[in-house]
């Protein structure tokens, strides 16, 4: 696996998140409180800022970085936990991964998020889409299979019943709608692919 | 939906500077940390007694800033709309707040707070401060949800802790009695829109005729639609579903907040329809109606209970610095006065003949009723169409009354008929009328002449009413007609009242009365001023020489 500029990855994951932040915030809006795409958007601006003093650190201290700074800065549920799986990611990555180590990492990330969300998969959230991007990437999929592997499970949370998350106060009235955090881990799992597909 | 606001992007700050600047100089600051540091925090605050901290996203004020001050929070830290703050802004109000007392967070039960206040909790501790923190769960929308949210009942934890603090207990005991009275309440809310957010595009998902059960603080969607019914009825079903987690051997203190938009009028009735319902025989303290913890715009309200205790009752009670807290008052009936009697007067006075009295009386009724129709019409051109049907009523309810009229004592018999238009003839005109014989009978009452008495009565008619001549009113063929009365005799005044109510048909703008309203030329005459015009040459006829 080719190694892009990490900065090339922090815009692709800032581009497409401001492109989306109105379908993630109308998403937001039918089950939850509607400042998803807003939230997201917030924090990946201010990693945007700080990208060039971010891509200058090794890998691991770069997603460190990325990481404290969503969890800090950016408020809302999406800042902590977005936050945890980068700065998890960096805790188990070394600086120059292979795809085992990076799914072993993604594992362990993953791990991280569903501790500090009290939640698991099948529960409608984030947690829906990174397991299987972690399943992909350890089956040895290529970056394109694992970016439609992620689209596949956001789109799998629509018939959920949503068991965490402000969309848990809704009930049975959750099912029907894709959640907002697995769209958005969806489109930067995507952006990141073809960004490393592309490099 | 409609806004007001500057940009998006500085809604939450502007907001705040607002309140900062309007809560008075002295009491009130905020951290040198905008736009990313939101945090206002007491201003006379010394650390030696716990901070209680409290916060979450912006849009349900006055929660939480409005509730900083002596006796409740210590601080307040607000995120942007509906988006907690960041562990940041929390750590920043923990550090400016907390000395070796400590510090009690308030956190509402969602996920985001629960993250950023926890993680800010864990850092401030590592840099060796004292922190508890309470997560309060009150919503019981969803009966079997793992993580119910925190709503408007937090503000009971907000107020017993405050208490508790100010009174100097340490922080031990003031996190135990948070995390207990956490742990006995319960709020449910209910609403007919959804909130807007401002800059935001906004599609209420709430068709005409529906409500939603079972809804928090942010425009998420309620448990359950439900169908627009009358407010008692809403009450009861909502009544039903908290009265089902209360101890039926417990009193509690009730709490009625606005979510947003509710006319003040429609949440007295809600609050009336609260304490006729079944949840009446548990509250003894009623906090409230009022905006506690909003949801923006929401057109709802919700209810939250708290069980109390000797302890509890005591802080709710206890005043507060805080305007934004109402303070908790112990549910009464409501106190009904018997009404006074009015004193003895020429209302009572018996019925007497007099024989001129009742020819006069009798012709201006009878003047006035042939006029309803050609009045009616006169005034559908400039009013409401109604001038002669009101005119006419109040003829027809004197000449009903004539026989128990006192005629024979003229300033008896002047305050009768002000009686009778006053309640029989409605509108301004009768209010007017009702006045102007009214205060005729107290010049009568001391000796001045009819004509002297009638001119004092326009005095206080045109005092009260507000018309002048060159108004377009009555007035302008009352006064000249009641001026002439006194100077000359009835002749004159007829045709000073013709001549008055003729020039109201090229008088560009009526001033005063319904007419005001219309501000185009009408070449007609008023109708007030043609009535009276009539009525004087009515009379004028009775005492022309045969």
């Amino acid at each position: 696996m080719a190694e892009p500029d990490f900065s090339r990855l922090i815009a692709a994951a800032a581009d497409t998140i401001a492109a989306h932040a109105e379908e993630l915030t109308a998403l937001d809006q039918a089950i939850g409180d509607g400042d998803h795409g807003l939230n997201m958007k917030r924090g990946f601006e201010a990693v945007r800022a700080e990208a060039g003093a971010f891509a200058e650190k090794p890998l691991p201290e770069a997603l460190k970085a990325v990481g404290t700074k969503l969890v800090m800065t950016v408020g809302g549920a999406s800042g902590p936990l977005f936050g945890t799986l980068f700065m998890a990611l960096g805790k188990d990555l070394p600086a120059a991964p292979d795809r085992d180590r990076l799914a072993a990492a993604l594992g362990k990330a993953i791990e991280a998020v569903a501790a500090r969300g009290k939640s698991q998969p099948g529960q409608k959230t984030m947690l829906d889409v990174l397991q299987p991007v972690y399943e992909a990437l350890a089956q040895g999929k290529n970056a394109g299979e694992i970016a439609d592997a992620a689209d596949k499970a956001a789109d799998a949370t629509v018939p959920m019943k949503a068991l965490r998350g402000r969309a848990s106060f809704l009930g049975e009235r959750s099912i029907g709608h894709m959640d907002a955090g697995a769209r958005s881990t969806a489109l930067l799992v995507r952006a990141v692919a073809e960004a490393i597909e592309g490099n | 939906m409609k806004h007001f606001f500057n940009r998006k992007d500085t809604i939450v700050t502007e907001a705040l500077d607002g309140f900062l600047a309007t809560a008075g100089s002295g009491a009130l600051a905020r951290l040198d940390g905008y736009p990313e540091i939101k945090v206002v925090l007491r201003a006379d605050w010394d650390k030696t007694k716990v901070a209680v901290v409290s916060g979450g996203g912006a849009g349900h004020e006055p929660s939480h800033a409005g509730f900083v001050g002596a006796g409740m929070l210590t601080a307040a830290v607000s995120g942007e709309i509906f988006a907690s703050p960041s562990v940041e802004a929390v750590l920043a109000a923990i550090r400016a707040t907390t000395g070796s007392a400590g510090c009690l967070l308030v956190v509402k039960n969602y996920t985001g707070d629960r993250l950023n206040f926890g993680l800010a909790a864990e850092k401030a501790r590592a840099e060796g401060l004292a922190v508890e923190m309470v997560i309060v769960a009150d919503d019981i929308a969803l009966p079997d949800i793992a993580q119910p949210r925190g709503v408007a009942g937090t503000l009971f934890v907000h107020k017993i802790a405050g208490h508790l603090s100010e009174s100097g207990h340490d922080l031990a005991s003031v996190a135990a009695a948070a995390r207990a009275a956490a742990k006995d309440i319960v709020s449910l809310g209910i609403s007919l829109s959804s909130c807007s957010i401002p800059g935001q595009a906004h599609e209420d998902r709430f068709g005409a005729d529906d409500g939603e059960l079972g809804l928090g603080i942010h425009g998420e969607p309620g448990v359950e639609r439900i169908a627009l019914q009358n407010a008692t009825a809403l009450v009861a079903i909502m009544a039903e579903r908290l009265a089902a987690r209360l101890d039926p051997h417990s009193r509690y203190a009730l709490l009625i907040n606005n979510l947003g938009s509710v006319p003040p009028l429609e949440m007295s009735l809600i609050a009336n329809a609260v304490l006729t319902s079944s949840l009446a025989k548990a509250a003894a303290l009623t906090i409230g109606p009022g905006h506690l913890m909003t949801a923006l715009n929401m057109n709802g309200f919700s209810l939250s209970l708290i069980r109390l205790d000797a302890g509890r009752q005591a802080a709710l009670l206890a005043p507060v610095g805080p305007h934004a807290w109402p303070p908790a008052k112990p549910v009464s009936a409501p106190a009904v006065v018997a009404m006074a009697k009015p004193a003895l007067g020429a209302a009572t006075k018996t019925a007497s003949r007099d024989a001129a009295a009742e020819r006069l009386i009798k012709a201006v009724c009878q003047k006035l009723i042939s006029l309803e129709e050609p009045l009616n019409l006169l005034d559908a051109k400039a009013g409401d169409g109604d001038t002669g049907s009101t005119v006419a009523t109040g003829a027809r309810s004197i000449l009903e009354s004539i026989d128990t009229l006192p005629l024979a004592d003229k300033a008896a018999t002047a305050a009768a008929i002000g009686d009778t238009l006053g309640t029989s003839m409605g509108g301004s005109s009768g209010v007017l009328l009702s006045i102007f014989f009214t205060a005729a009978s107290q010049s009568l009452g001391s000796d001045a002449s009819l004509s002297k008495a009638l001119l004092a009565g326009l005095d206080r008619m045109t005092f009260y009413g507000g018309a002048k001549v060159g108004d377009r009113t009555m007035v302008d063929a009352l006064e000249p007609a009641l001026k002439a009365l006194d100077a000359t005799g009835v002749e004159a005044a007829a045709k000073a009242a013709r001549q008055g109510a003729e020039e109201t048909a090229a008088m560009r703008k009526a001033k005063a009365g319904r007419s005001a309203y219309i501000g185009s030329q009408l070449d007609t005459a008023d109708p007030g001023a043609f009535a009276v015009a009539e009525v004087f040459a009515a009379v004028a006829a009775l005492f022309a020489p045969a």
